[in-house]
């Protein structure tokens, strides 16, 4: 368990635990948001190791269920911190809430996710689970990067596209802006672009 | 103007100025924002949150106003969506909800409909109360009352006794939008103003009757008329003392002839959220109104300054059909178990905030079949 999320346990202090992962994040990333069009997220550790094999970088998703103890959850962050530790090629972890979750829960969790993990640089928010507005104030408990439906162009929102959560890589970066982050766009070949207002 | 010296006259009570609002709008850590809030919430009312169960009936959505931010209006009967809920059909909705639970508010707001005779209004609820006489009728926002008084050629203070002894037991809060003339030309030009909107209200404090305030941000408006409206709100309430609540109302994009604007942010949300705590100091009560915020960011609400989250709802139009994809309703244990899991104690209210069921009380009550609204 790290000092961190020990600090700030199952306590309502919302704000402490918010404030100490945004702080973590910023002196992680100074001060910079990522987002990415195309993410591919393995969804277990074999998965994740298939796929840094074959030259993808190291994303994982942390499903997060409702009926999940924070000490459960710690146990598990931990377990995984030392993975890390012993050589786990990990370069991110998407924190992914179950339908059941609702907000704080969502938050808290993003939160102990980057205060367990100082070894891994980024906290993903998957804009598909977690919708914009959730997603933003999630930049705002640790997380720095946003990937999934992200596009160039919106479509229409007819008929398939009707329920579409896309948002436009402009949006993106407003909303990273909007969170106090400088916005930076992955580009092919694993470059950085910072994306221009 | 710092925001330890806004800290210090909060926690001094002194009132917060016009630059202090502007600078808590303008303050980057939203959590530091959103601390000095929550603590102001807690200072009053602890973990405590509230909600009532309320039914919405929005007996038309004829309008002659024509508001760009508004996606519910109709202005003929002609164009599709058009309808008027004739007495009984309005009746039937409440009848049936009474059917399946217990109930203590109906909310009712409509379009400013100039083709139904007042009578109309008069009948509505006095059949709503005949069906349930301790039902509190909360209806007609001051666009509406004012817009009885012009289109029947009634003093105010006439349209709304008439429509107290049939029933009204107060007023809601909506139509205020942004109170800037610059904004409000714009937006929703065919409203009354803000003096005449606030006059409403004050009108309605002197009978004896509550009402609540609201604001409609992320439209056009500058942080700047964001304060101003919130200080004209405080002003009457130093005046009146009768708003019990006021509800950020967030903007919603679609199906309006604003939808070329992106909704406001999460983050937004929460600011408005906290600055209006912060600033409305002698305001009982902030709405974390979920229907216009959605569930997720209504609970997080909670944390930013907010402490009730109004009611069960049922049935709203107004803000699903500007694109609102929470729930049509939560049933009164999802609404329970959100403030729980917010770590909050849920609170059953009146629309007096009078305390209707908590602790074992509220969890007896429990047993109601879930709407499913939290999935």
């Amino acid at each position: 368990m790290s000092a961190g999320v020990a600090a700030t346990g199952q306590s309502p202090e919302l704000f402490v635990l918010g404030r100490t992962a945004q702080a973590a994040a910023r002196t992680a990333t100074g001060g910079r948001g990522f987002f990415s069009c195309n993410t591919f997220i393995a969804t277990s550790l074999p998965m994740l190791t298939e796929a840094t094999g074959r030259g993808l970088r190291g994303l994982l998703r942390l499903f997060l269920s409702a009926d999940e103890s924070v000490d459960e959850q710690e146990r598990r962050l931990a377990e995984l911190a030392d993975q890390v530790r012993k050589g786990l090629a990990l370069d991110g972890v998407a924190p992914t809430p179950e339908e059941d979750c609702l907000g704080l829960a969502t938050l808290r969790f993003v939160a102990r996710c980057r205060l367990a993990l100082a070894g891994v640089p980024h906290v993903l928010v998957d804009l598909e689970r977690l919708g914009p507005k959730l997603g933003q104030l999630a930049l705002g408990f640790g997380a720095d990067e946003l990937c999934g439906p992200i596009v160039e162009e919106r479509a229409l929102r007819l008929g398939d596209n009707a329920s579409s959560r896309a948002i436009t890589r402009s949006e993106a970066a407003q909303l990273l802006r909007g969170a106090g982050l400088r916005a930076f766009e992955r580009v092919a070949g694993g470059g950085l672009e910072e994306f221009a207002p | 103007m710092t925001f330890a010296s806004i800290s210090e006259k909060v926690n001094a009570g002194v009132s917060l100025a016009f630059e202090d609002g502007v600078a808590l709008f303008r303050e980057p850590d939203l959590l530091k924002l959103g601390a000095l809030a929550n603590q102001v919430r807690e200072q009053r009312y602890r973990d405590r949150t509230t909600f009532n169960r309320n039914l919405h009936i929005n007996p038309t959505n004829l309008c002659v106003a024509s508001c760009k931010l508004c996606s519910f209006s109709r202005p003929s009967p002609e164009q599709p969506g058009a309808y008027t809920l004739s007495l009984s059909q309005a009746w039937e909705k409440l009848e049936a909800r009474l059917q399946a639970g217990r109930l203590t508010e109906v909310h009712v707001v409509g379009g400013l409909n100039d083709r139904l005779p007042f009578d109309y209004y008069i009948d509505l609820l006095a059949g709503l109360k005949r069906l349930q006489p301790s039902l509190h009728i909360k209806a007609f926002s001051a666009v509406e009352i004012f817009h009885f008084h012009k289109l029947f050629q009634l003093e105010v203070r006439e349209v709304l006794q008439r429509l107290a002894a049939a029933g009204l037991d107060s007023l809601p809060g909506g139509g205020a939008e942004i109170f800037a003339p610059r904004v409000r030309q714009r937006i929703c030009p065919n409203k009354c103003d803000a003096e005449e909107w606030l006059d409403v209200h004050r009108t309605a404090h002197q009978m004896g009757l509550r009402s609540n305030c609201t604001m409609l941000y992320g439209t056009i408006e500058t942080i700047e008329e964001r304060v101003e409206h919130l200080l004209h709100l405080r002003a009457l309430q130093d005046e009146t003392g009768g708003f019990q609540a006021f509800i950020p109302l967030a903007f919603h994009p679609e199906n309006n002839s604003l939808s070329h604007l992106p909704a406001p942010s999460a983050v937004d949300d929460l600011r408005v959220c906290a600055v209006a705590r912060l600033l409305l100091h002698n305001i009982p009560h902030i709405k974390a109104y979920w229907v216009s915020l959605g569930i997720k960011t209504a609970q997080s609400a909670l944390w930013f300054g907010a402490d009730d989250l109004d009611g069960t709802v049922q049935e709203e139009k107004i803000y699903h059909l500007a694109g609102s994809d929470a729930p049509q309703a939560l049933a009164p244990n999802e609404i329970a178990h959100l403030i729980r899991a917010a770590h909050r104690t849920p609170v059953e209210r009146d629309t007096f905030y009078n305390v209707l069921a908590e602790g074992e009380a509220l969890l007896a009550d429990e047993n109601e079949m879930p709407v499913g609204g939290l999935r």
